[in-house]
């Protein structure tokens, strides 16, 4: 048992974990069949919700949204309006698919550290209020998948086979 | 599959000890971040009073029965969010969690649009997908089900 423990350090990116014992060892084959995809949904799911946020900035226009930056002190504010827009959309959908994750996911979590602390944290903290817990949440998820990489089901995994 | 810790095949290779170093720590963070910021949610509710979460987020929305589902989402943001957060009794919080997170995305917020800022689904939707990730990987490495008390539903 202590030698199946030393195996259980992660059950986020792994295809398989060591599980505590089971009150019911019947869910067992239920856990083992759903625990690989969990990390590549959340993957998905952290990296592709990024990707409307890009599209709509594109949208409304980078000259909109340069000078929100201006604002904040950042220099060559429309180079860096495209630049995040950019930023979230491929960046965004790379993260989704796992493709050169770790680097986008820190760039991410980067572009999010300053979202959460110089833009919503001093408004408020609850998201309903434009406030700081959604930002910081998923800046939060953006640094594990730089930590983590790509995982299952990934195009660094699966079909380049290194990742950085 | 194996149980693959990290990456075999590595651009730089140097990283490989930091990637191993902090990989036990990813899903714990994960766990954590997800539990312990539904709990301001949940004390918000808590010193609002049940009667008044019963009024104002549910029977406003036709969700009944109002008052025991108004007691029922105070439990889940304050002990089952620090349920969660430590990793104790994880899967059937989280499970909960998880259900409620689905009708918070898709009755509470869905009509507002995607954007957050407009009071838009992204966040519960985010929320809720970890909250059912959790769900079925269960406590996992640093919790009270796995370190303390190891068993686990």
């Amino acid at each position: 048992m202590a030698n199946r423990e030393t195996l259980s350090t992660d059950p986020m990116a792994t295809g398989r974990m060591e599980h505590a014992r089971l009150l019911f060892p019947g869910l067992q084959g239920f856990y083992d069949a759903l625990a690989p995809y969990m990390y590549p949904l959340f993957r998905f799911t952290v990296g592709a919700l990024l990707v409307p946020h890009g599209v709509i900035k594109l949208m409304n226009g980078a000259d909109k949204f340069a000078p929100g930056l201006a604002r904040l002190g950042i220099g060559a504010s429309l180079e860096m309006a495209y630049f995040i827009i950019l930023l979230e959309i491929i960046g965004g959908a790379c993260i989704a698919i796992g493709f050169l994750t770790r680097v986008f996911a820190a760039a991410v979590a980067i572009e999010f550290a300053v979202i959460t602390f110089a833009v919503h944290l001093p408004i408020a903290w609850f998201a309903g209020q434009r406030g700081g817990e959604y930002p910081l949440m998923w800046g939060i998820f953006f640094f594990c998948i730089a930590l983590r990489g790509a995982g299952n089901l990934s195009v660094d995994r699966s079909v380049l086979k290194r990742e950085i | 599959m194996a149980i693959d810790q990290v990456s075999p095949n590595l651009v730089i290779p140097a990283l490989r000890p930091f990637y191993e170093r902090v990989a036990p720590y990813v899903y714990p963070l994960v766990r954590v971040t997800a539990g312990a910021l539904v709990i301001p949610h949940g004390y918000g509710k808590l010193m609002a009073g049940a009667a008044a979460v019963a009024a104002n987020i549910l029977a406003r929305r036709g969700i009944e029965p109002a008052l025991p589902l108004a007691y029922a989402i105070i439990f889940l943001e304050t002990i089952g969010g620090a349920c969660v957060a430590v990793g104790l009794f994880t899967r059937v919080m989280a499970a909960m969690l998880a259900v409620e997170f689905a009708i918070i995305t898709f009755v509470a917020h869905w009509p507002a649009g995607f954007l957050w800022t407009g009071g838009g689904y992204e966040f519960p939707l985010m929320w809720g997908v970890v909250f059912f990730i959790i769900a079925i990987r269960g406590g996992g490495h640093l919790s009270v089900d796995r370190n303390v008390i190891g068993r686990e539903i």
